[in-house]
């Protein structure tokens, strides 16, 4: 039966309010108590397991939004405040005149399968929350942002969890992350799928901890990926094993922002419209102090018209690209601004001119193309054939004669330290998560 | 409540006005409900499909359902199935006015022959794909998505195995600053010729000599017209480093006004040639961005030209009269310098900072700041503008003069009758400083083969010392990759 928007506030209060003169402790005696869900147990259960590593995430929380639809109030749908610990579930929440959910003030919320649409401004808009976890729901067609993520008073740190969920065809960012300067959010963004939003899939500010991995980002109106330092606050990111493809700008666009210790690194990023990997264009004060590891990507085919190099840096920042392969990219694989960031990659057939050959005419021409006018190529490149198993339907593996096999530089890197194989580009298919789809 | 019929009556009025045209038939509302709940579930699954059947069973017209159903079956690969209702799709959108005439048709189509090219390259018909792709472009022309495939597609075909791409250009050396900043490719050679033709003049007076020479009876100006073939070699030792090797070979004229002397206007014609010194430079490359570039050089010049060259006339003396006519300086001398290229745009930019380290024996010291503009044209075509300073030092040089002697000598151990006399002796050239304008013009004509022309003008000249006028300037070049 479906609850009309001012039922469903009363109800919202009213559980809260039980809660309280309650004093119950724990999700397991809510449902008894209320009987709204008789085999909770059961299937709360069954996520519990699926946690990896949160095992007290589910027992500990106090209040229950499960199995509404929370749907056209003049204002937003749900507003959770204080830090008792939430689990939404099973929720449709659309149509409200504000945010699906406002989760503000060290709020502690459990998202799970829930369906956040249609809002007529962000799906979730999280306000100086304390955690929030979003799992297996969708958020889409929101007018702005699926989730937004910002803080008014500062001084809070905000972890933010997205797993296997998807957002999609919202009017702004997938994701939009704005910290006040001095505060910190932390987003762990994995197993996703985010695409046809307007703007970018995810962007991130300031002082903003990202960590995305194993997602499929495509399709997006702006970058896959946009970083951007607010004043001296960096952005720290480690993206990898991901899939970042048919994005209208860069695949993964950064204005400002370091890497932490896994770097831009295992990612498939093609096809799309500007350059695989930006860092840089336009704002030299923000992107002097930038420092970005890309290690092991399989770059290929970027660009279009006249804009698009595989990776393409041009700040003063400090840069380390190794053990790429960057592929079939409009004007060339690497353009950086020091000519000298660059060992260990394989390029080829990047820019408009005929395949590499030492004893083609103009082959001198044709290598520095690679390089986006560099002079001398980086230590350890290669410029061959990457031999991709079949680049014509995107399967960018490389297949068993690859002039990248085992050619590989060692990187002191613990992350790097779980492969075995020393091929270059990425060390494994990315991307694929849980809910099918596109792959 | 006349006045409420009158509001009413407006309010309908406006209503109608305003309410947009029925575009769809009734069934076609519930079909866009259908495709609603489609494009919520966006995971190209069997219920998305179903839906978008149902959209399409409600509404056969609803062309987005058509291309929305399509491009599931294009994610589930089920390619066939695919094709056929992105083609039924783009014929119907083509076809009819009333879908033409709805907000967003174009891009559905522009989506349909994207994705018709998309299955294509799929199915591994990369040709067709392109054809598709360039159809694509042809009416849409700013479309990335099929700027992005066409390119790969084009790649992978092979197109661009025999041409460049079209914004690369060739960079140039200037025409007279002949070094650049940018290094020769490793491995690769470039050959250089050029023959310049200048006048050179100069006064004579007595204070320039390190003996007294009387004066009364003799040229006091000198004058020499030179003619200079230039080849050159270069060759990428490294991408870094680049060596080369320049040769030059002298024809000098000097003419010398006798009408001191024979009291008639005569002029006497003397003139030497043979290899002046050869040069060898060494260029390495400091520091480069891909667009802005810095290198060193060092040019070191051996003595393989003739220093103690003659030039002789017999035709208008009883004896011959014969003149110094260095072709080489007779000392190994140095020249370091930096160079400077910059690329923006349609033009080149280089410069060039050196100073030339000698003995001061026929050749002084020299300090010289180049500045050269060259402008593309077209891609055969470069005009290339030239400042060129240069700060010469004093230079000393042999000095054959004759001079007339009014009276015989009767005093001396031997008669030395009137008339002329030879003397030999050194002079002092004095240093100074000029300022030269430099245009000219290059053209590619064959591939690696450049054909330049220009002048090298003096706008201001040291006001004694050696100082070219005019320098006429012809050459061309062949680079060999």
């Amino acid at each position: 039966m479906k609850k009309g928007p001012v039922q469903n506030i009363v109800l919202a209060f009213f559980t809260t309010l039980a809660f309280l003169l309650c004093g119950c402790s724990t999700m397991e005696q809510f449902c008894q108590r209320t009987g709204t869900l008789s085999d909770a147990s059961i299937e709360i259960s069954a996520i519990h397991r699926g946690l990896e590593g949160e095992d007290d995430v589910l027992s500990s929380r106090q209040i229950i939004v499960e199995a509404n639809e929370i749907f056209q109030n003049n204002r937003g749908g749900l507003r959770v405040r204080g830090s008792t610990p939430v689990l939404i579930k099973n929720c449709r929440v659309y149509g409200n005149g504000r945010s699906g959910l406002r989760l503000e003030r060290h709020a502690d919320v459990l998202i799970l399968y829930s369906r956040i649409y249609e809002n007529k401004t962000s799906g979730i808009d999280v306000v100086d929350a304390k955690r929030i976890g979003i799992r297996r729901s969708e958020l889409f067609r929101n007018l702005t942002a699926g989730i937004r993520i910002r803080d008014e008073i500062g001084a809070i740190l905000t972890k933010v969890q997205l797993i296997d969920s998807r957002m999609f065809l919202n009017g702004q960012a997938g994701l939009f992350v704005s910290p006040n300067p001095g505060s910190k959010v932390v987003v762990d963004v994995s197993g996703c799928e985010i695409f046809q939003n307007r703007k970018s899939a995810v962007r991130i500010e300031g002082s903003t901890i990202l960590t995305a991995r194993r997602n499929t980002i495509f399709s997006n109106g702006s970058a896959g990926l946009f970083a951007i330092s607010h004043d001296d606050f960096f952005p720290v990111i480690d993206v990898f094993e991901n899939k970042i493809y048919f994005n209208s700008r860069a695949g993964i666009l950064i204005q400002g922002g370091v890497t932490g210790s896994i770097g831009i690194s295992n990612n498939w990023i093609y096809n799309n419209y500007e350059s695989g990997i930006v860092c840089g264009i336009g704002d030299e004060y923000h992107t002097k102090y930038s420092s970005l590891g890309i290690y092991h990507n399989t770059i290929v085919a970027n660009g279009s018209d006249f804009e698009g190099a595989g990776i393409r840096i041009d700040n003063n920042g400090t840069m380390d690209i190794q053990n790429n392969i960057i592929a079939y990219n409009l004007r060339a694989a690497i353009m950086t601004y020091h000519c000298r960031d660059a060992s260990h990659n394989l390029l080829f057939a990047n820019g408009q001119t005929p395949d590499y050959r030492p004893s083609r005419d103009y082959s001198f021409l044709i290598r520095r193309l690679q390089y986006g006018g560099c002079p001398a190529k980086g230590s350890g490149d290669i410029l061959a054939d990457p031999l991709f198993l079949d680049p014509d339907r995107y399967d960018f593996t490389l297949s068993d004669r690859s002039p990248a096999k085992g050619m590989a530089s060692r990187l002191e890197i613990p992350y790097f330290a779980g492969f075995r194989n020393r091929d270059l580009g990425c060390l494994l298919v990315p991307g694929v998560n849980s809910h099918g789809g596109n792959r | 409540m006349p006045h409420l019929e009158k509001i009413l009556s407006i309010l309908v009025f406006f209503c109608i006005l305003l309410s947009p045209p029925p575009i769809l038939a009734d069934g076609c509302d519930e079909a866009w409900q259908w495709l609603q709940e489609a494009t919520a579930l966006s995971d190209n699954s069997p219920r998305q499909e179903f839906y978008l059947d149902k959209a399409l069973k409600a509404c056969p017209d609803l062309v987005e359902a058509l291309v929305s159903l399509a491009k599931v079956h294009l994610k589930q690969g089920r390619l066939d199935e695919a094709l056929e209702e992105f083609e039924d799709a783009k014929i119907r959108i083509l076809s009819s006015k009333t879908i033409m005439a709805r907000p967003g048709s174009r891009d559905l189509l522009a989506d349909c022959m994207l994705n018709i090219a998309e299955i294509y390259r799929l199915e591994g018909k990369l040709e067709l794909a392109a054809s598709q792709y360039t159809a694509l472009l042809a009416m849409f022309p700013n479309y990335p998505a099929a700027q992005n495939r066409l390119q790969y597609v084009y790649k992978r075909l092979h197109r661009f195995d025999f041409q460049l791409p079209p914004y690369y250009r060739i960079v140039t050396n200037p025409s007279f600053n002949r070094i650049s900043a940018f290094p020769m490719p490793a491995g690769k050679a470039l050959f250089d010729f050029q023959f310049r033709y200048w006048r050179q003049t100069a006064d004579i007076t007595q204070d320039m000599f390190d003996e007294y020479v009387p004066m009364f009876y003799s040229p006091e100006e000198r004058d020499v017209r030179i003619r200079v073939w230039i080849m050159g070699l270069r060759y990428g030792v490294t991408d870094k480093f680049t060596v080369g090797v320049v040769g030059k070979y002298f024809w000098k004229t000097v003419h010398v006004d006798l009408g001191a002397i024979l009291g008639e206007d005569k002029t006497a014609e003397l003139d030497a040639s043979g290899f002046g010194d050869t040069v060898l430079m060494f260029k390495y490359h400091l520091w480069g961005r891909r667009k802005v570039h810095l290198s060193i050089f060092n040019l070191i010049s051996l003595p393989t030209g003739d220093q103690n060259a003659k030039g002789r006339d017999k035709h208008v003396w009883k004896q011959e009269i014969w003149h110094w006519i260095p072709l080489g300086s007779g000392s190994v001398d140095f020249m370091p310098g930096l160079a400077f290229s910059m690329a923006t745009g349609p033009v080149f930019t280089n410069a060039n900072l050196s100073y030339k380290f000698t003995n001061g024996k026929n050749v002084g010291d020299e300090f010289n700041i180049g500045l050269a503009f060259m402008y593309q044209f077209n891609p055969s075509v470069y005009g290339d503008l030239e400042f060129n300073y240069r700060w010469q030092g004093h230079v000393r040089r042999k000095q054959h003069i004759i001079v007339m002697k009014g009276r015989p000598e009767f005093y001396s151990p031997w008669h030395i009758p009137a008339g002329p006399v030879p003397i030999d002796t050194w002079l002092t050239d004095r240093g100074g400083n000029s300022f030269f304008v430099s245009p000219s013009l290059q053209f590619f004509v064959a591939k690696g083969l450049k054909l330049e022309v220009g002048a090298k003008v003096p706008l201001i000249k040291q006001d004694e010392g050696w100082c070219e006028d005019y320098v006429i300037h012809a050459g061309f070049s062949k680079s060999f990759f």
